[in-house]
């Protein structure tokens, strides 16, 4: 039987990771649109700090199996917990690729004011939220993920605004192009969000299907 | 034949087998009952006897080998324990302990006559001791060491060696472990070797004969005068064989054989009280 | 948090007869950590462990070489076996407590050092009791027989034994083979749990347990160390071959 006591702590670790993944997700969308370069440094750097407590629980999962030999629920959990882990780290990279892109852009003015790429990131904040809350009280709610329809349209319409610019004048391809991956970002990160929930559904049912 | 009915048959002689022990003691029993409940009566054990044992009781002959087998237990008791436990606990095994196990064995096989020699010659004569209850007890506290010697040490065997490493992890010294693991786990098994000891030597008539035994029906003061005993006035009753003392011969067989009943009985209770706590 | 040593052992041979048993081990054991040995029959676990309380000294024709040093003092050398022992406790494979009374098994260690006092026999009781877990259980059956107790009990009983003795290593002789996993479990937590205080050893032919109990695990395999490190390193990534082979079960 695998210690309540090492399991919470694996949990507590996740959770804070979720809250650097999702501050980065902010703080990428705000330099962006605040022309913040600074800041996207900030989010570069920092995804260090993201990388490492991503190692450390993926290393303390391994300890975990290999020292207590779980089974079951615990089995599942911590083996779904190197999956979230991962999925989080991930989302620290399209962060990261984001802050990038906003130092790529450099000094130009935006080719248009953002609207829907702050509500795309704004729906993938809250798709971690819901997925950490799941993980955190084990609990489970297909309909809470329906929000994930939204990031897709969202992302469709930003993609055909985009290509409407660059029509109407080739030399914002360059940027367009830029914050068509942004939205692409956006939406790979709001994916990770929902593996997260699916994950937890997996922990609860132990449904393969969910993996 | 089948093999079940082989099987059948094969029970039905064992049993038969074990049964016959039974009917052995059982015939035996009622035949001194029958014979000798005739003579016995209050004055029978108190009295002592007249015209040779035609008259009169036996009491100094119960006397003689409560006596007899009080000093053959305290000489046996003490050697073949204290034996027995450098044995086992002590003496690795090894050329000693095949020695010492041999002679216990030897000995054990010597006849009684032999003993009855060896204690006439060596304490009656060498060491002057004379014809005593001493020299008689000594006498059949040796022929029954090995007896005493062999069983305490099977008994001493049978005591958990993890009982006795876990003594010794406690920081116990041998003695200690000895003193109180050791001896109370096989007290059982040394009393039952003492049982043995007492049965023989209360039966035993040739070690006394030239030792201890004396026809005269007087009391013994202390343990250095001669007395009579149960089984040497049995033998000179039967060898005298008048209708008088053939009754009084059964009725002292009758009485051997029942002291012989009781100290087993009331040592087996003392077996019991000693190993109330263990429980294996 | 720097540990000290609490025993080292430098090359440390045994002989049983012209049979070698242990090969050149070295070996550093930490204070109050727990310490693993695992390995497959034979291998030597328990001969080397029962060195560490002098135990090898019952078995006939058995030699060693080489130094074991429990706080500085090498325990080979012609030391007081006894007062050795009491600071070393060992608990054994099978539960062995004495045929007397629950109370008296626990007397027995403090009574032949002396200990006579009815009061303090009665804390020490209460006190070793209570620190193994036990005390809840047996608190109204002190003057029952121990064997009475389920093998489990018995086995907690004899480790409160142990404890009453006030030793500082405690040795562990492949203590659960002979229970059941609740009972087994119990005794993993209690091992834990007694680690804040005692400096542990313990043998064990369950892989799992020992990567469940311990902080550092040494790998025997014919009489020689062949790995020894922390329990984490052993079961993730161990160095030696044959470790690797044992653990993942594939012969022993």
């Amino acid at each position: 039987m695998v210690k309540e006591e090492k399991l919470q702590d694996m949990k507590d670790e996740t959770t804070k990771l979720a809250e650097m993944a999702s501050v980065a997700i902010e703080n990428c969308m705000k330099a962006l649109q605040n022309r913040d370069f600074e800041l996207s440094d900030f989010i570069i750097r920092n995804d260090k700090k993201i990388n490492e407590l991503y190692m450390e629980i993926e290393n303390k999962c391994i300890y975990l199996i290999a020292l207590e030999q779980p089974v079951a629920t615990d089995l599942r959990l911590i083996s779904s917990t190197m999956s979230i882990t991962n999925d989080l780290e991930r989302i620290g990279d399209y962060a990261v690729n984001i802050a990038k892109i906003n130092k790529r852009i450099k000094e130009k003015e935006l080719v248009k004011p953002l609207i829907d790429l702050p509500r795309m990131k704004d729906i993938v904040r809250e798709e971690i939220e819901i997925g950490m809350d799941f993980y955190k009280n084990m609990t489970y709610s297909e309909e809470k993920l329906q929000i994930d329809d939204i990031i897709d349209d969202l992302n469709k319409q930003v993609f055909n605004e985009l290509v409407l610019i660059m029509m109407g004048d080739p030399k914002t391809v360059d940027q367009a192009g830029k914050l068509m991956l942004v939205g692409r970002h956006l939406e790979r990160a709001g994916d990770h969000a929902i593996n997260i929930a699916n994950r937890v559904n997996y922990i609860i049912t132990g449904d393969i299907r969910y993996i | 034949m089948n093999v079940y009915k082989e099987e059948k048959i094969m029970k039905t002689l064992l049993w038969g087998s074990a049964l016959f022990t039974v009917f052995i003691l059982v015939v035996i029993l009622s035949f001194l009952i029958i014979k000798g409940a005739g003579a016995l009566s209050i004055d029978f054990l108190t009295k002592i006897p007249t015209d040779s044992g035609e008259k009169g009781g036996i009491f100094p002959a119960i006397l003689g080998t409560v006596y007899l087998v009080t000093i053959a237990v305290l000489t046996a008791a003490p050697l073949g324990i204290g034996g027995a436990i450098y044995l086992v606990e002590f003496q690795r095994e090894g050329i000693i302990t095949k020695i010492i196990r041999f002679g216990a064995d030897t000995l054990n096989g010597v006849p009684s006559i032999i003993f009855g020699l060896f204690g006439f010659a060596f304490l009656v004569y060498y060491l002057k001791l004379g014809v005593c209850i001493l020299s008689g007890g000594l006498t059949l506290g040796f022929m029954i060491l090995p007896t005493v010697l062999r069983t305490s040490e099977e008994a001493l065997r049978t005591v958990s060696r993890g009982d006795i490493e876990g003594s010794y992890a406690l920081g116990a010294t041998k003695l200690q472990t000895i003193k109180n693991i050791v001896l109370p786990q096989s007290l059982s098994g040394i009393i039952t070797g003492i049982i043995l000891g007492i049965g023989r030597a209360a039966g035993e008539t040739a070690p006394i004969i030239f030792t201890a035994a004396i026809l005269n029906p007087v009391l013994p003061k202390s343990v250095f005068d001669p007395t009579m005993s149960l089984p040497t006035h049995l033998y000179n009753l039967v060898s005298e064989a008048t209708p008088d003392k053939l009754l009084n011969a059964y009725g002292t067989a009758l009485v051997l054989v029942m002291i012989i009943l009781i100290t087993t009985y009331s040592a087996l209770l003392l077996r019991r009280y000693f190993t109330r706590n263990i429980r294996r | 948090m720097i540990m000290k040593t609490k025993i080292k052992i430098e090359n440390l041979n045994l002989w049983y007869g012209t049979f070698q048993a242990l090969k050149n081990i070295n070996l550093e054991i930490l204070e109050k950590c727990v310490t693993a040995i695992i390995g497959p029959s034979g291998c030597g676990k328990s001969t080397l462990i029962r060195c560490l309380n002098r135990m090898n000294d019952l078995i006939d024709s058995v030699r060693i070489e080489g130094r074991i040093f429990i706080d500085d003092v090498n325990i080979l050398d012609d030391i007081d076996v006894v007062s050795l022992r009491r600071r070393v406790g060992m608990v054994f494979q099978k539960p062995n407590p004495f045929p007397m009374t629950v109370y008296d098994n626990i007397a027995y260690g403090p009574r032949i050092h002396g200990v006579k006092d009815r009061k303090t026999l009665d804390k020490i009781v209460e006190n070793t009791l209570k620190e193994s877990a036990l005390w809840e259980e047996v608190k109204d059956k002190l003057r029952t027989p121990a064997l009475d107790l389920s093998g489990g009990q018995q086995q907690r009983l004899c480790i409160a034994r142990c404890l009453a003795v006030n030793p500082e290593i405690i040795l562990f002789d492949e203590p659960c083979s002979a229970l059941d996993p609740i009972s087994t479990g119990r005794i993993e937590d209690l091992i834990r749990k007694l680690k804040e205080n005692y400096t542990i050893v313990i043998v064990t032919h369950n892989m799992q347990q020992a990567a469940r109990v311990s902080d550092y695990t040494a790998f025997m395999y014919l009489g020689e160390m062949l790995e020894f490190d922390t329990t984490k390193n052993i079961f993730t990534n161990p160095k030696n071959e044959k470790t690797e082979s044992y653990i993942s079960g594939r012969f022993g």
